[in-house]
């Protein structure tokens, strides 16, 4: 998962949900989970 | 917002209940977007453990106001399993009812429960495909009335012409 996370965003610190990890390792973590739908332009 | 945000992430990147998420809802991110139905940018949202309906997050967007929802809301401790602590009502209810269980029975429970969520997930599936199909011959038909109410309201309109 963080390696993962360090691929798609080298410089954040916030976990990268795709469509590919999104169910499986945010959904399904079991975890409570703060998530900030972005575009970035 | 985003170096609040980031600062956030920073603060929980290696935290046991919770997790800050990006979604780019413009590149790997955007079908899960649409799934949600985000409209505008930013969209914040929050997942209590197993809720993947999730709530719209309404307050401010700099970092004491995201950090103070943060550790209100959302920092509290796991259900735990073997204690019971941080577990809702009903995760209490049915720990209990799994009290006294050997290893064996659990594991069977476990097998039992899969198997009943894939039949779930197969039926759905089912369901969905069906319900795509309907939706299509429901929309075919539509556009063909659409069409005839069209050319009758013409052929009404020419008889008026001649009428006159």
């Amino acid at each position: 998962m963080t390696t993962l996370a360090l691929v798609a965003g080298a410089d954040a610190s916030a976990f990268v949900g795709t469509d590919a990890n999104f169910e499986r390792d945010v959904m399904n973590s079991g975890k409570h989970a703060f998530v900030k739908y972005l575009a970035p332009w | 917002m985003k170096p609040a945000w980031d600062r956030l992430g920073a603060d929980y990147k290696d935290s046991a209940s919770v997790m800050i998420v990006d979604v780019d809802c413009t590149a790997e991110g955007s079908g899960t977007c649409g799934k949600v139905g985000v409209k505008g940018y930013p969209t914040i949202k929050y997942y209590p453990a197993g809720d993947k309906k999730g709530k719209d997050y309404q307050g401010g967007r700099d970092y004491d106001a995201l950090k103070s929802f943060v550790t209100k809301t959302l920092d509290k401790p796991l259900c735990d399993a073997a204690t019971k602590k941080g577990c809702a009502k009903n995760e209490v209810e049915f720990l209990n009812k799994m009290d006294g269980k050997s290893k064996s029975e659990l594991k069977t429970e476990l097998k039992e429960k899969t198997a009943e969520l894939n039949e779930i997930k197969k039926e759905m599936k089912a369901a969905t495909k069906e319900f795509n199909a309907k939706t299509q011959a429901w929309k075919k038909r539509q556009a063909v009335i659409n069409r005839a109410n069209k050319l009758l309201n013409d052929l009404i309109a020419a008889s008026d012409k001649t009428e006159l």
